[in-house]
Parts: structure tokens; C-alpha cells; sequence
């Protein structure tokens, strides 16, 4: 299987503090993991340098066989997704924000609103359309930045503890609706999570990480 | 206190009887002060969001010109756009010394270092949060600059506001590129300042009102812009 990301030993260090220090790491297309780990362990950070959201301070990263460094970064991130740990709504409609990523990837509106209106029922988003993005529940603006990432029928999907606004009933549901969107559409997934239920029912494979290091990684039955 | 009501009452005559000397007046205020604010607006918006939004050397400097540029005394820019339009001057060629197009653009040189400087601060202080989800969502530099000034169209607003305010008040440069030609360059603020030299107070009281008047009006008009997109 081919490799759509892989990092050879990568150092980020911010503000004199190192980060994150990996030797090697590679996902296959297709492949889904949980990365998990104390607060600060560098979870996020981590993400966002696979997203090409960070630069590292040192080490290559490739995504789809191409170095980040002199590959267009516009062209890459646009075949990938994040779901944030704290999403930020536009000041906008919700369906302006779900419109944002599709509309900077040029496609056409009649495509683009069947894709809106589906997105909208899978994450029961239906009776919100035209409510301002700000004025939702933590809950369901969590869900907004599910379909803003989904949408886009990324061949990468980023999610940073993405269910972790959700109450019991709407994260279970939303666990089994995403899980099986994930497996259909073939998206490679790196998913942050606290909870193992979560990462069994999404991941192949759990990494464990702690101070910026990689120490175990788990298969998933 | 007399005085002050023969103003009042001009005033209100001047608007009840549509006198055509004043609404000459009023309307070129609005259209030169107008013009001037759009202009200031299609510069200074691109550029604040140009500095608010990169990193390169003299970014600083340039940052700095623009926050000082916002105190620029009038006179001091009529002087130098007169140099500049005079006959004999660079751009003397345009022939358009003591016209409103000479007014149009000192009032756009004062007006425009204001959105400059506001529209970068406002741009700036927007969550970088923000900045980071329109980066992974895949939007281009010109997407992102564009999906800033939306996000911000409170704060670019007020910035308008602020550079109307700025050139419908000034004078100086008006009076010195323009020359307060009758039925010309005769604006409210240089039509006030001749009234007083002559004496006539209430006159001048009577447009200092029709012009606080126009003011509001206009200001009255992009904050009903600016709080109704928000109320929504
Ligand atoms: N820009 C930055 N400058 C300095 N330190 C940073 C910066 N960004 C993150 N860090 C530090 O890097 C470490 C890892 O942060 P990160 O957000 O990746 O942790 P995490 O594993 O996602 O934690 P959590 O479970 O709390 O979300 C933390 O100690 C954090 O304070
Ligand atoms: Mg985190």
C-alpha cells in the first residue's frame, strides 16, 4: 500500500522547548489511528504538522509521496481536512460555513448544495441552515466543523477530540454515522481522543504519546 | 444666545425651502467628501490587510508611517497636494487645481492612512484560531484576505466611519486645494470658515448645523450597515 504520510526524524521546537521529537512515522492510504496521551503530550501540535499547518524544525514530512518543502502547500492541504479541538465558527450563516471550503475548491453550485443539504441531515444539522454560526451550542457547532471537514471528501481527515463536545446519545450516534462515512469513502484518519471506546470504533491502531514522543502504538481488533 | 437661534432658524429654513445655493453646497460636501472616503476605502482596505496579514522588512516602518499618518495635519497635506497639482507642479498637467477632483484628493490622502491603520488593527486582532481553520480549509491568500474582511466588517466599519468623519470635518486642505470657488469648490466647512471672516455668524452657525446635519446622516446610515448584518 502506498504511504500518504511519512516522517523521517522530525524535531519541532517552539520557544526554546522542544515539542515534538519523532524518528519515523508513516500512515498508508486507507489506514486509520488514534493518537492518545496526557495533556500536552503534543497531540495537537503533532496533528497540525501532519496537516501541513506547522513546519517542523527539522526532518522531512511527505504527504502523498511529496516533501512539503517544495511541493505547493495550497495543492496538498486541499486534499485533506481538519476538525479542530475548538473549532471556531465564522461570523456567518451555517451554511455560509459550510460553503467556505467547497467554494475556495471551485465547485459548482448546484453540486455544492446537494452536498450541503446531505451533510446537513447526516449530523443533524437539518433545522439549523440559516441560524449565525456563533449562536450554536458547543455541541452543535462541534458538529458544523464535522460536516465543514467532511464535506470536502478529503482523502485526509485530522480530527482533534472530535467528539469531545457531544452528549452520550448525539456522540454515539455520531460515532457509528462517521465511522461508517470514514470506511466508505476510504479517508485516511488521524483522530486525537481520550476515550478508547472511541478510538476502538474508528482506529485500526492507537499511538501513545507522551512529551512529544511516540512510545507505543496498539492494533485494535 | 440670539445668534445662535437665527442660525437655528436659517438652518431649518434652508432646509424646509430646498434653497438651491445651499443644497448646491451640500451636495458637493457629500460628493467630494463621498468620493474621497470611497477612495480612501478601495486603498486602504487592500493595504491594511496586506500589512495586517504579512511579514517583511520595513513592514514596521511602513505600519508605523501609516499609524502617524493618521494625525496628518490638513493644511500640511493641502499644502504639499498643491505643490503637487500646481501648474508648474509634477502633476500640474491634470489641470485640476481648485476643482473638486483636487479636493477629492487631498481629502483621500488624509482619509486613507486612517483605514490603513484601522483596518490593520482590526484585521490583527482576529483569533489567529481563525487564520489557521481558512489556511486548512484550503483558502488561497486572496480567499483568506477576503474571508478576514468579511469576518471583520464590524471593525472595517467603523474605519469607514472613521475616515468619513476625518474629511467631512477638515477644512484646511479644502480650502487651500479647492479655493472655496462659489457654486465650485464651496464646501460647508469652507463656506463656515468665510462666514465667520465676514461676520455673519448666524450664517455660518446655519451651515456649521446643515454640515453636523449631513454628518449624521451618512454616519447614521453604515451604522444601520454595520449593526443590522449583526443583529441578523
Ligand atoms: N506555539 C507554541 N509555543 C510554545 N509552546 C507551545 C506552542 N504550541 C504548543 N505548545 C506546547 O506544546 C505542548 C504540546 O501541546 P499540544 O497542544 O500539542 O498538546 P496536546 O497533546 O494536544 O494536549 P491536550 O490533550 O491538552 O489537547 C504543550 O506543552 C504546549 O504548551
Ligand atoms: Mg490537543
Amino acid at each position: 500500500m502506498s504511504k500518504v504520510i511519512e516522517i523521517i526524524d522530525l524535531t519541532l521546537v517552539l520557544q526554546g522547548k522542544t515539542i515534538l521529537k519523532i524518528p519515523y512515522f508513516s500512515l498508508d492510504r486507507e489506514e486509520s489511528i488514534a493518537l492518545t496521551g496526557p495533556n500536552g503530550a503534543g497531540k495537537s501540535t503533532f496533528l497540525f504538522v501532519m496537516a501541513a499547518l506547522q513546519k517542523p524544525t527539522a526532518g522531512t514530512v511527505s504527504l502523498f509521496g511529496k516533501n512539503v518543502k517544495d511541493h505547493s502547500l495550497l495543492e496538498l492541504r486541499r486534499r485533506m481536512a481538519v476538525v479542530f479541538q475548538k473549532p471556531m465558527m465564522f461570523d456567518l450563516t451555517v451554511m455560509e460555513n459550510l460553503e467556505l471550503g467547497l467554494k475556495y475548491r471551485q465547485i459548482n453550485h448546484k453540486e455544492k448544495e446537494n452536498k450541503i443539504y446531505h451533510w446537513l441531515e447526516k449530523m443533524r444539522l437539518a433545522h439549523l441552515v440559516k441560524r449565525r454560526a456563533r449562536s450554536l451550542s458547543g455541541g452543535e457547532a462541534q458538529r458544523v466543523a464535522l460536516a465543514q471537514a467532511l464535506i470536502l471528501e478529503p482523502e485526509i481527515i485530522f480530527l482533534d477530540e472530535p467528539f469531545a463536545n457531544l452528549d452520550k446519545e448525539m456522540r454515539q450516534e455520531l460515532i457509528d454515522e462517521i465511522g461508517k462515512t470514514l470506511k466508505a469513502g476510504k479517508i485516511t484518519t488521524v483522530m486525537v481522543t481520550h476515550h478508547r471506546m472511541e478510538a476502538a470504533a474508528i482506529a485500526d491502531s492507537i499511538y501513545n504519546m507522551e512529551d512529544g514522543e511516540i512510545i507505543n502504538r496498539e492494533f485494535c481488533n | 444666545m440670539e445668534l445662535i437661534w437665527d442660525g437655528i432658524v436659517k438652518a431649518i429654513i434652508a432646509l424646509v425651502t430646498l434653497d438651491p445655493g445651499i443644497i448646491e453646497v451640500a451636495l458637493l460636501t457629500f460628493q467630494v467628501s463621498g468620493a474621497a472616503t470611497l477612495l480612501s476605502v478601495l486603498i486602504g482596505i487592500p493595504l491594511g490587510s496586506v500589512l495586517a496579514l504579512s511579514q517583511f522588512p520595513g513592514r514596521n516602518v511602513l505600519v508605523s508611517i501609516a499609524n502617524f499618518g493618521m494625525g496628518l495635519p490638513p493644511v500640511v497635506v493641502g499644502l504639499w497636494v498643491s505643490i503637487f497639482l500646481w501648474r508648474s507642479g509634477p502633476l500640474g498637467f491634470l489641470n485640476i487645481i481648485y476643482t473638486p477632483y483636487a479636493m477629492i484628493i487631498a481629502q483621500a490622502v488624509i482619509a486613507s492612512p486612517i483605514v490603513i491603520s484601522l483596518t490593520l488593527a482590526v484585521i490583527q486582532q482576529i483569533n489567529p484560531q481563525i487564520r489557521l481553520q481558512l489556511t486548512a480549509l484550503g483558502a488561497n491568500r486572496t480567499q483568506m484576505a477576503w474571508a478576514l474582511v468579511k469576518e471583520s466588517r464590524l471593525g472595517l466599519l467603523a474605519a469607514v466611519m472613521a475616515g468619513f468623519g476625518g474629511v467631512i470635518s477638515e477644512v484646511g486642505a479644502s480650502m487651500m486645494v479647492g479655493g472655496n470657488i462659489k457654486g465650485m469648490t464651496r464646501i460647508f466647512t469652507t463656506a463656515t470658515v468665510m462666514e465667520v471672516s465676514k461676520g455673519n455668524f448666524d450664517v455660518a452657525i446655519a451651515f456649521s448645523i446643515l454640515l453636523m446635519l449631513l454628518a449624521y446622516v451618512v454616519t447614521a446610515i453604515l451604522t444601520a450597515i454595520q449593526q443590522g448584518r449583526n443583529n441578523r
